[in-house]
C-alpha cells in the first residue's frame, strides 16, 4: 500500500468514527517526516528520510544557507517519480535506490541510511562518490549515485528559496551587460 | 480582436492569405496594407498578443515538475516533437502539435516541427536574421546544382530593407560581400571572453570573423516604426511569448498592422484542404476549408491567394489541389512539386574553456549568441577540397551553472560543494556549426492517402537524408571550430558531432522551387506558381537552395516583394 492509499484508506474506513488527534497520530505512523503532514507518493517513509539523509549530506545546511532538506529536495525528487517519471524510469529508480542504499549502509535487512552518524553518512557518501568520478570501473551503483546527485543538486538550485533569495535572481534584468565584476553580482545568476 | 467567424457560407475577398505565421503575417499586412480586404486563414487555434502567453512569467519553481513534462504524456503525443529536447517543457509544449493528432511518415527519419496556432512557428522561431547574397544565388548556376535562381541579391535588397527596419533586426555592420550588412538596431554586446575571441580572430585570420548574432529583437524600439512594441527586457524566455513584444512575431507585429488598416479578416481554426482551379480563367478562384472545431467545408474566393502554411504545409495543399489540368498537384508540370526538400545540418562544431576573466560576469539573459560568417568556398583562395557550400558558427560563451557540481571531484560533497556551486563556474565557449544542404530531387514528400489525421486529411511520408557533401562539410565545421578555439586560447578544446537528422533545424525548405523554367520549377521570380498566376508561395517551399544562414529573414522579404508585385498586378487589371 502506499502512502496515497493509505491515507484513502485511513480516512474512509476509520475517520468517522476516530477523533481527529486518534487520525493524526494514525497518519504519523506513514508520514516520512514527524511534525509534518507531507506523504510521499513513491517512497516509503523510510526511504523518503534516507533520501532526505543523504541529500543533506551532499548539500548540507550552513550558516550562509539553508541545506538540501530545509528546501524539501527529497519531497521533490519524490513528486518527479511520481509525477515525472513513467513506470520503467521509476522502477529503474527504485532499483538503482536500493542498491545504493544497501551499500551505503551494508546491510541488505532494514537499512537505514539516516541512523547511521553523520559522519559515517559522509563517510559514505565521499567514498562513492571518488570512486564514481575517480575513472575506475563504473558500476551500476556509481551510475545511479551520479544521476541522483545530478538530481539533489538541481532539485536544491531550483527550488524556490535557494532561486530566489540565495542566488543571484533577477527576473526582468531590462538590459545586457557583457562584462562586469563578478562582485557586483556575488553568487551565480539562478535563471538561465 | 480580428475574427470572422459568423458563419457565412461564401465570403469573396480581394486576398486570402493560408497561414499566419511569419510570411503569412507579412502577406496579411503588406496586402492589406495596399487596400485589399484580405482573409487569412490559421489552421489552429486563435492566439492573443500577451495575453494567450501563460507561462511567460514563470519561474522554474512555480510550477510542481520545475519545467518537466511526465514521460508518458510525451511518448503519447510529444514523441517526434521532443525530438528537440528543449521545446516539449512544460512552460512551452503549448506551441507545438500533438503527434498523435498530427501524425506524418518518415522514410528515414525527418524531424517535423510544427506549431499550429496563429502565429504558427513565429512564436517560438529562433530569431537570427541573416541575408543571403549573391554568392548564394549564383551558386547553383556556377556549380551546375539543381536550377538557378530567378532572383539576385540586387531583386531583394531593397526588400531586406524595408523588413528589417520594420521587424526590427539587431545587429552589428561588418561589411563582408557574403553576409551583407542590413538596417540594424543597436548590436546586443559580447561578453569578456567572446570579445577575447574576436580580437584574437582578428590578429590570427584573415579569412573568418565572429561578430554578434543577428536577431529580431528590438534593442531600441521606435513607436513610429514599432508601435506598441517594446524594448528587449533580457529574460531569455522568448519561446513563451513576449509580453513586451520585444521579439519579432506575428502576433506582435505584423498582424496588428494588418488588422490596423481595416482590411483584414482573420480565421482561425480554418484548414484548406485545397485551392480551387478555375479552367476557364486558368486561375485560382478560391480556397476550401475545412473548420476545425464544426467540421463543416466553406469556400472563400479572391483574386489573388498566398499560401503561407509552412514550406511542408504549403506544398501539401498543392499537392491536393488536383484537377483536370493538375491531376498531380497544382502547379506541378514540371513534376518538382514535392521535391528538392533542405534543411540546415547542424549540432557539429567544438567546444572550450577560457581561463581568463575569472573576475568577470555578465547581467541579463542574452536571448542571442555569436555568429561567425561562412569562410569556406567563397573564392579561390577559400576553396575546399571535400565539399561546395559552406557554413556559418553559432554559438557563445558562458559561465558554468550549478550542475557541473555533480562531475566535481575537487570541493567533494557537503558545505564546500555547496558554497563552490553558489559561484559562477569556469567559462566555456561552443561554437556550432550551420551548414548549407544541397537541393537533391529525391529528397521528397509525397502525399499519403493511407494515413489519415484527425480531420480525416491525408498526410505526408518524408524521405529525405544528408548526403556525402554534407557529411565531408561536417568534418571541415568540426575541424575549423577547434582551430578556431585554439587559436584564441581556449583550453581543453573538444570537438562534437552530435549527429543531425534534417528537419531538426526546423529550416525545412524547398518543395515548391523558384526558377526560370517552367519545366524544372514549381514558381516563377515573383514566387507565383508558374501556370496558376494568381497563387503565390512565399515560405520556404519556394527556396531553390539552401544557403547556410537562417532563412525566415528571407521569407520577408520574398513575400513583400511579391505582395507589392501582385497588388500591382491587380491594378494593372492582370490578375
Amino acid at each position: 500500500m502506499n502512502r496515497r492509499e493509505a491515507l484513502k484508506y485511513t480516512t474512509i474506513t476509520l475517520g468517522a468514527a476516530l477523533s481527529a488527534t486518534t487520525t493524526a497520530a494514525i497518519l504519523q505512523g506513514c508520514t516520512a517526516e514527524p511534525g509534518s503532514d507531507w506523504i510521499p507518493g513513491t517512497l516509503s517513509p523510510t526511504q523518503a528520510e534516507a533520501l532526505a539523509a543523504m541529500a543533506e549530506t551532499i548539500l548540507p545546511a550552513t550558516d550562509d544557507s539553508p541545506g538540501a532538506r530545509d528546501v524539501h529536495v527529497h519531497r521533490f525528487i519524490d513528486t518527479l517519480l511520481t509525477d515525472w517519471a513513467n513506470d520503467e524510469t521509476r522502477q529503474e529508480w527504485m532499483e538503482g535506490f536500493q542498491a545504493l542504499h544497501q551499500e551505503l549502509t551494508g546491510k541488505t535487512k532494514d537499512p537505514a541510511f539516516n541512523k547511521l552518524s553523520a559522519e559515517d553518512q559522509e563517510a559514505a557518501l565521499r567514498a562513492i562518490n571518488e570512486r564514481a568520478l575517480s575513472g575506475a570501473p563504473n558500476t551500476a551503483t556509481d551510475s545511479f549515485f551520479l544521476e541522483l546527485k545530478g538530481q539533489v543538486i538541481g532539485g536544491y538550485f531550483s527550488s524556490k528559496e535557494v532561486g530566489m533569495n540565495i542566488l543571484a535572481y533577477d527576473p526582468v534584468p531590462g538590459e545586457y551587460l557583457g562584462c562586469i565584476p563578478v562582485e557586483e553580482v556575488g553568487k551565480a545568476w539562478s535563471l538561465r | 480582436m480580428y475574427i470572422n467567424s459568423n458563419g457565412e457560407q461564401e465570403v469573396t475577398y480581394d486576398a486570402i492569405v493560408v497561414g499566419s505565421g511569419i510570411s503569412g503575417g507579412w502577406a496579411a499586412k503588406e496586402l492589406c496594407e495596399k487596400g485589399l480586404k484580405t482573409l487569412v486563414l490559421e489552421r489552429g487555434r486563435n492566439v492573443r498578443h500577451v495575453l494567450d502567453y501563460p507561462t511567460a512569467a514563470q519561474d522554474p519553481w512555480d510550477t510542481k515538475l520545475r519545467n518537466r513534462v511526465p514521460q508518458d504524456e510525451i511518448d503519447k503525443h510529444y514523441s517526434k516533437q521532443s525530438r528537440t529536447g528543449y521545446t516539449i517543457r512544460e512552460a512551452s509544449k503549448h506551441w507545438f502539435v500533438k503527434d498523435d493528432e498530427h501524425p506524418y511518415s518518415e522514410v528515414k527519419r525527418f524531424d517535423w516541427m510544427r506549431g499550429y496556432h496563429v502565429g504558427g512557428r513565429s512564436l517560438m522561431w529562433g530569431r537570427q536574421s541573416y541575408r543571403l547574397s549573391d554568392l548564394d544565388f549564383e551558386a547553383n548556376a556556377k556549380e551546375g546544382i539543381a536550377v538557378d535562381w530567378p532572383i539576385r541579391y540586387a531583386d531583394i535588397a531593397p526588400w531586406y530593407d524595408y523588413v528589417e527596419r520594420f521587424a526590427g533586426i539587431s545587429g552589428q555592420k561588418e561589411g563582408l560581400p557574403q553576409l551583407p550588412d542590413g538596417v540594424f538596431l543597436p548590436p546586443m554586446e559580447l561578453n569578456c571572453v567572446e570579445k577575447h575571441v574576436r580580437a584574437r580572430m582578428r590578429e590570427k585570420f584573415n579569412d573568418r570573423i565572429l561578430t554578434i548574432g543577428r536577431t529580431a529583437h528590438l534593442t531600441k524600439a521606435d513607436p513610429e516604426i514599432h508601435g506598441n512594441r517594446g524594448s528587449c527586457q533580457f529574460r531569455n524566455r522568448c519561446i513563451r511569448g513576449c509580453p513586451y513584444g520585444a521579439y519579432f512575431s506575428s502576433n506582435s507585429a505584423t498582424l496588428p498592422a494588418a488588422e490596423a488598416t481595416g482590411n483584414l479578416t482573420l480565421r482561425p481554426d480554418s484548414i484548406v484542404q485545397e485551392v480551387i482551379y478555375d479552367p476557364q480563367t486558368g486561375k485560382a478562384s478560391g480556397v476550401r476549408i475545412m473548420d476545425s472545431e464544426t467540421r463543416e467545408t466553406h469556400e472563400y474566393f479572391s483574386k489573388v491567394i498566398f499560401l503561407c502554411a509552412s514550406t511542408l504545409g504549403s506544398t501539401q495543399i498543392l499537392m491536393q489541389s488536383k484537377s483536370d489540368a493538375f491531376p498531380t498537384g497544382m502547379g506541378n508540370a514540371s513534376g518538382e512539386l514535392g521535391h528538392n526538400l533542405m534543411d540546415h545540418h547542424f549540432r557539429c562544431g567544438a567546444s572550450a574553456q577560457f581561463d581568463e576573466f575569472d573576475d568577470q560576469y555578465y547581467k541579463g539573459r542574452r536571448p542571442n549568441g555569436i555568429y561567425i560568417p561562412r569562410f569556406r568556398n567563397l573564392d579561390e583562395a577559400t576553396r575546399m577540397p571535400d565539399f561546395i557550400r559552406g557554413y556559418g558558427y553559432q554559438g557563445g560563451a558562458s559561465r558554468t551553472n550549478w550542475m557541473r557540481g555533480v562531475a566535481e571531484l575537487e570541493a567533494g560533497l557537503g558545505a564546500k560543494l555547496k558554497e563552490a556551486l553558489m559561484q559562477p563556474g569556469p567559462w566555456t565557449m561552443g561554437l556550432n556549426g550551420f551548414g548549407e544542404c544541397l537541393p537533391y530531387h529525391e529528397n521528397k514528400i509525397m502525399l499519403n492517402e493511407e494515413v489519415t489525421d484527425k480531420f480525416g486529411m491525408p498526410t505526408l511520408t518524408i524521405d529525405c537524408e544528408f548526403k556525402e557533401n554534407e557529411k565531408n562539410m561536417r568534418k571541415d565545421m568540426m575541424a575549423a571550430a577547434a582551430e578556431i578555439l585554439e587559436a584564441a586560447g581556449g583550453k581543453e578544446v573538444a570537438t562534437y558531432d552530435s549527429g543531425s537528422y534534417p528537419g531538426l533545424g526546423i529550416h525545412e525548405m524547398g518543395t515548391a522551387r523558384m526558377g526560370r523554367d517552367r519545366r524544372a520549377s514549381v514558381l516563377n521570380e515573383w514566387n507565383a506558381v508558374h501556370d496558376v498566376p494568381n497563387v503565390f508561395v512565399t515560405d520556404g517551399a519556394c527556396m531553390t537552395s539552401a544557403a547556410c544562414q537562417n532563412p525566415s529573414l528571407t521569407y520577408m522579404a520574398l513575400t513583400a516583394r511579391a505582395a507589392d508585385y501582385a497588388a500591382q498586378q491587380l491594378k494593372q487589371g492582370n490578375l
